[in-house]
C-alpha cells in the first residue's frame, strides 16, 4: 500500500508470526492510511460510470452514504476483531487453515485480480496523455484498443510504472504519501468547479438547498434510462456497490494484514476515512464532471477522466489524473507481484514484479475493463469473498459443531478440500445464480458469504472425519 | 524553522488550490485564473511537501 505503515511494517515483518506488542499501531496511522489509499484512479472512473447507470439524487447521495457505512462496519466487526486477536497476515492465516496449496491458488486468483485492477488504473493514467497527443481514445462501450496511439500510450505509462514499480516501490509509496492530501482536495475542487458549470449553463439561481436539491436532481444525477449498453443502478446496486467494493478488504479479509497491527479492533473505523473521503466525495465529485459533459453534448459518452480533469482544472487536473493513477497501480502491481511470488519464492522480486507489471499493462490495454469496472470490481470481490467466510467461520464458529479450527495445520494437509470446495463451488454457484438466476453481480456476494459458510461446516464434517490431526489441537 | 517554514507554505498553497475553485463557485474568479492558481498551487505543494519529507527523514 502507498503508505508509511506498508514501510515501516512490510509485509515482510512478522509474516509468520505474531505481531508483537510492542509493534502495535494508533488510530491515526490508519486514517492517513485509508484516505489516501482510496482517492485512486479508479474512483475517476467509478463515479462516472454511476452517472451513466442512470443514477437519480437520492441514489447516489443516500446510497453511497449507507453503502459507505456498511463497509466501514464490515471492516470494523468482521475484519478487524479476527485480526486483532490472531494478528496473523492473511495468508498465514489462510495457510493454517486452508494449507499451502491452496493458498497458491488463492495467490494466482488475487495476482490475477490485482493486474487487471492495475491494469484499469493504467488505462485512466493513460487518458491522460491523450489530452497532449491527440489520438483517439476508447469509448464507453470499447473492448478491444483503439488504434496505434492508444497502445503507445498504454505501453508507454504502463511500462513506466512497472519499472518503477520494480525499482523504486518504495519511492513512489513516500511520494505516494505526499501527494495524497493534495490528490484528495483536487478531487474535491472537480465537484466544486462542476457544481458551478452546471449553475451557469443551468441559469439555475441557488439561494436555498431546495434550489440545489432541484439543480442536482433535475441536471445532474437525473435518474431514467442508463445510457446504451450500461446497466440501469437503483439505490440498492449504488448501496451494495458501495459496500462490496471493497469486499476483498473487509468480508474478504485481505485487511487482517493490515489491522493486525491496531492496538484495538474499533480502529477499523478509520477505514471511513477513505470510504467517506474516496467513495463518497470522489465518486460524486468525479460524477459532477461526467453529467457536466454529458449535458454540454449528449452524444458525448466517453468516460475519459484525462480530458474531463484537465476541461475542469487544468494542468493540475491533469496531474491529478496521472498522480492518482500511478501511485495506486505501483502498490497493487506490487502487492500482485507478492501474491504470484509466494508461489515461486525462489523467483527475484524485481522480475516478478516486472512481469506482473508487463501483464497488467497487457490488460490495459483493454477499454473493457476499465469501462466495465462497476461489474469488474463486483467480479473481484465475489471471487475473492469465500475465503472470507471460510476464515470466519473458521475462527469463530467451526468448534462449536465439534470441529477443529487451523485444521491443515493440525492434520499436516497442504490442501484443506473443505475450504477449497466451499470456495469453488461458492463462486460457480454465484456465476450460475448470475447467468440463470437472475441476481446481478452487484447482490449475489451476499447469498454467497453465507452460502460459503455452510458448505465450509458442511464439508468439514465430512473432511475432518476422514483426515485425521497430525497432532491435537 | 525551515521545515515549519515548508509546512506553512505547503498547507497554504493548499488552501489556495481549493479556495480558488470557491471563488469560481461565488463566481468571483475566472474559470482559466481558477487553473493557473491551481498548477501554481500544486507546483509550491510538491516542492514544499518534498522538502518537509526529505527534513523529517535526515532527521530521523
Amino acid at each position: 500500500m502507498a503508505n508509511e505503515q506498508e514501510q515501516k511494517h512490510s509485509h515482510n515483518e512478522f509474516e509468520r508470526r505474531q505481531v508483537p506488542q510492542s509493534a502495535l499501531l494508533g488510530f491515526k496511522d490508519f486514517i492517513g492510511m485509508y484516505a489516501g489509499e482510496h482517492c485512486a484512479g479508479t474512483e475517476l472512473m467509478i463515479g462516472p460510470l454511476f452517472v451513466a447507470a442512470g443514477i437519480s439524487a437520492f441514489d447516489v447521495l443516500v446510497g453511497l452514504f449507507v453503502g459507505n457505512a456498511l463497509a466501514v462496519l464490515s471492516w470494523m466487526f468482521l475484519c478487524a476483531p479476527i485480526a486483532t486477536r490472531a494478528r496473523l497476515t492473511l495468508y498465514y492465516q489462510l495457510e493454517k487453515i486452508c494449507g499451502r496449496n491452496l493458498v497458491a491458488l488463492y495467490n494466482i486468483a488475487n495476482g490475477v485480480m490485482f493486474c487487471f485492477l492495475a491494469g484499469a488504473m493504467i488505462t485512466v493514467s493513460a487518458t491522460a496523455v491523450g489530452v497532449w497527443f491527440k489520438f483517439p481514445m476508447p469509448g464507453l462501450n470499447d473492448i478491444y484498443p483503439k488504434g496505434v496511439g492508444w497502445v503507445l500510450a498504454v505501453l508507454a505509462v504502463g511500462g513506466l510504472i512497472s519499472v518503477v514499480a520494480a525499482f523504486g516501490y518504495k519511492a513512489v509509496a513516500r511520494f505516494a504519501n505526499i501527494a495524497a492530501p493534495w490528490m484528495v482536495l483536487v478531487f474535491l475542487t472537480f465537484g466544486i468547479i462542476g457544481l458551478k458549470q452546471f449553475i451557469d449553463a443551468t441559469g439555475a439561481n441557488i439561494k436555498t438547498p431546495g434550489d440545489l436539491w432541484q439543480l442536482v436532481s433535475g441536471y445532474i444525477w437525473k435518474g431514467g434510462e442508463p445510457l446504451p449498453g450500461q446497466v440501469k443502478f437503483t439505490f440498492w446496486h449504488v448501496t451494495f456497490f458501495a459496500w462490496f467494493c471493497n469486499m476483498a478488504m473487509h468480508i474478504g479479509m485481505a485487511d487482517l494484514s493490515v489491522f493486525r497491527f491496531a492496538r484495538k479492533s474499533k480502529y477499523a473505523i478509520a477505514s471511513g476515512a477513505g470510504m467517506y473521503v474516496g467513495h463518497y466525495m470522489a465518486w460524486i465529485c468525479a460524477s459532477i464532471l461526467y453529467a457536466y459533459q454529458l449535458h454540454l453534448d449528449p452524444s458525448d459518452t466517453d468516460v475519459l477522466p484525462g480530458p474531463m480533469a484537465y476541461k475542469a482544472a487544468g494542468i493540475a487536473g491533469l496531474l491529478c489524473v496521472i498522480i492518482a493513477g500511478w501511485t495506486t497501480a505501483n502498490p497493487t502491481i506490487y502487492r500482485a507481484g507478492l501474491a504470484f511470488q509466494a508461489i515461486i519464492p525462489k523467483a527475484p522480486r524485481f522480475t516478478v514484479t516486472l512481469l506482473t507489471g508487463a501483464l497488467a499493462t497487457v490488460m490495459g490495454l483493454f477499454p473493457a475493463i476499465a469501462m466495465k469496472l462497476l461489474g469488474f470490481v463486483m467480479l473481484y470481490g465475489m471471487i475473492l469473498m469465500p475465503m472470507g467466510a471460510v476464515i470466519f467461520v473458521d475462527f469463530w464458529l467451526i468448534k462449536k459443531f465439534g470441529l477443529q479450527s487451523n485444521y491443515a495445520e493440525l492434520s499436516g494437509r497442504l490442501f484443506n478440500w473443505a475450504a477449497g470446495l466451499a470456495w469453488i463451488c461458492t463462486v460457480i454457484i454465484c456465476l450460475i445464480l448470475v447467468k440463470y438466476a437472475g441476481i446481478q453481480i452487484f447482490f449475489v456476494s451476499l447469498p454467497g458469504w453465507f452460502i460459503a459458510a455452510l458448505l465450509y461446516i458442511a464439508v468439514s464434517f465430512l473432511y475432518q472425519k476422514k483426515v485425521r490431526p497430525v497432532k491435537e489441537g | 524553522m525551515i521545515m515549519i517554514l515548508a509546512r506553512v507554505i505547503s498547507w497554504i498553497s493548499l488552501i489556495v488550490l481549493t479556495g480558488s475553485a470557491v471563488l469560481f463557485l461565488t463566481g468571483r474568479m475566472e474559470l482559466q485564473q481558477v487553473k493557473l492558481y491551481m498548477l501554481a498551487s500544486t507546483v509550491v505543494w510538491f516542492v514544499t511537501a518534498t522538502t518537509c519529507d526529505a527534513l523529517k527523514k535526515s532527521e530521523q
